[in-house]
């Protein structure tokens, strides 16, 4: 009997601990996820800026690949190709929306890209390349207030985590 | 013509479809200006068009919504990559046709930035009518020697037609030939490889200016013959005296009503005073499009009359 209960109080200890590390593990993800999706829009202002590329030819190029942020610009390809008079920027901020979704995160997070469609389809290129630059930093932005907080909260919810388990642990022997 | 269709928007494609393949075929142009109707020159005919096809009245008009939905299309979302093209007040889709664009514009000091509002579009579709040519060539060739030939127009009678029949029909016979393409409108290059029938010994050099082109293929593909179209301005003219000079043979184009005109003008003043071309074609729309008005020779004494004996008297 003593065993089992032993047996209960460590798998408790681990499960708290666990669920504790994976709640602020999903920051970490996202803070990620949001960082490459900066680096992506950083590619995509190097094709534009330096070779002249026409979008739908780089967001073809972005989706290529199993990255999960790849999703967004297969999403952006896809309704491009199908919808081909639609402006840009209904193509983005519907990719986006999806995107978010699917991953778990706060439209908010990716305001920058909704606006971004309108931006691509000027003719001023300094523009262009201006403002998908400030995109991605506002991404990176994002994406550095989620790792912050990652950093600063994992020991925390870690040590929550382990001491809720050790408590129930207690309470169960 | 479906390369037009393919960038039209879509409720305009849709009538575009309705009209019978021979008229479709027989299009020359068609005019999109917002808040006026559509028109579409059909040899010498202008139409307008509705959902049953080609009409005389009541057409449709086309609206601010359909000039970005076109906008969008022929850009592929990215005006910024057509920003050379905005600058010279046209694009040039697959096929070789041309897409003149006029608006409102952003300047500065160097010219024209690019468009902020296009508010109107004249799409000309590009023909490749094979055979062309054998109606002047005899006129340009001395035996195994060919004439500088300089062919007058006003537009769309039919020049680009011409010079791309004669650099099919040249190259066949054996002259090493070079196209100065600047406007991809002779060959219709897609990734580089000529779309239309150029010839077998044809060498093509798109999307650079004349001038440039002009001494780059001089020094690197040694060409008999260099075939370039609507040359103007004094750095065309200056590189076509040095071609010239070179022994390289040229057969050009160049917008005008009559002879005398084109060479009046300041930028020709060498061409006239130098004697450059032996050759002048002057081409009109009488009875047909690019129907051959005259050929003359260097001193513009008429050799195929249509009962004109000097050039402008």
């Amino acid at each position: 009997m003593l065993f089992i209960k032993i047996l209960c109080a460590c798998l408790l200890t681990a499960g708290c601990t666990y669920t504790a590390s994976h709640i602020v593990l999903q920051y970490k993800t996202k803070g990620k996820l949001i960082g490459e999706l900066s680096e992506s829009l950083n590619r995509m202002k190097s094709g534009i800026s330096h070779q002249y590329k026409p979008i739908s030819r780089i967001i073809s190029e972005l989706a290529d690949g199993e990255e999960s942020w790849r999703t967004l610009y297969k999403q952006l390809d896809g309704y491009l190709k199908k919808h081909k008079e639609a402006p840009l920027s209904e193509a983005f901020e519907f990719s986006a929306s999806q995107f978010a979704k699917e991953n778990a995160l706060k439209d908010e997070d990716l305001s920058a890209l909704f606006s971004l469609g309108d931006a691509i389809e000027q003719s001023d290129l300094l523009y262009v390349c201006n403002s998908i630059q400030a995109a991605a930093k506002e991404l990176t932005q994002i994406a550095d207030d989620y790792n912050r907080f990652y950093k600063s909260k994992a020991k925390v919810y870690n040590s929550i985590g382990l001491i809720i388990g050790l408590f129930s642990s207690i309470l169960i022997l | 013509m479906e390369e037009i269709i393919n960038v039209l928007p879509d409720n305009i494609a849709g009538m575009m479809q309705r009209i019978p393949a021979y008229k479709l075929a027989d299009i020359q142009e068609i005019r999109l200006r917002i808040n006026r109707p559509v028109f579409i020159r059909v040899g010498n005919e202008e139409y307008g068009l509705n959902e049953k096809g080609l009409t005389k009245y009541d057409g449709i008009h086309f609206t601010a919504e359909d000039a970005s939905r076109l906008w969008r299309k022929l850009s592929s979302h990215s005006p910024y990559a057509l920003i050379e093209s905005q600058k010279n007040g046209y694009i040039t889709l697959n096929g070789g046709h041309r897409v003149g664009i006029c608006g409102e514009a952003l300047s500065d000091g160097n010219g024209i930035r690019h468009f902020t509002n296009i508010t109107a579009y004249c799409i000309r579709c590009a023909k490749e009518y094979i055979g062309t040519s054998l109606k002047v060539i005899d006129s340009l060739l001395d035996g195994s020697t060919l004439y500088n030939t300089l062919i007058v127009s006003p537009p769309a009678c039919g020049k680009t037609t011409l010079l791309r029949d004669l650099a099919r029909n040249l190259s066949n016979r054996g002259f090493n030939t070079a196209i100065i393409d600047e406007r991809n409108e002779l060959s219709a290059c897609v990734n580089g490889i000529p779309t239309l029938d150029v010839g077998s010994r044809t060498d093509v050099y798109t999307g650079c200016k004349k001038a440039y082109a002009m001494e780059s293929m001089l020094r690197s593909m040694a060409p008999d013959v260099i075939i370039t179209d609507e040359i103007s301005g004094e750095s065309d003219t200056a590189a076509i005296t040095e071609i010239i000079k070179a022994g390289i043979t040229l057969i050009a184009s160049s917008h005008g009503n009559c002879i005398q005109n084109v060479l009046d003008r300041p930028s020709f003043s060498v061409i006239k005073n130098e004697k450059i071309f032996q050759r002048y074609v002057l081409l009109k729309n009488r009875s047909e499009i690019g129907q051959i008005e005259n050929i003359y020779d260097a001193d513009l004494n008429t050799l195929q009359s249509r009962g004109v004996k000097r050039c402008c008297l």
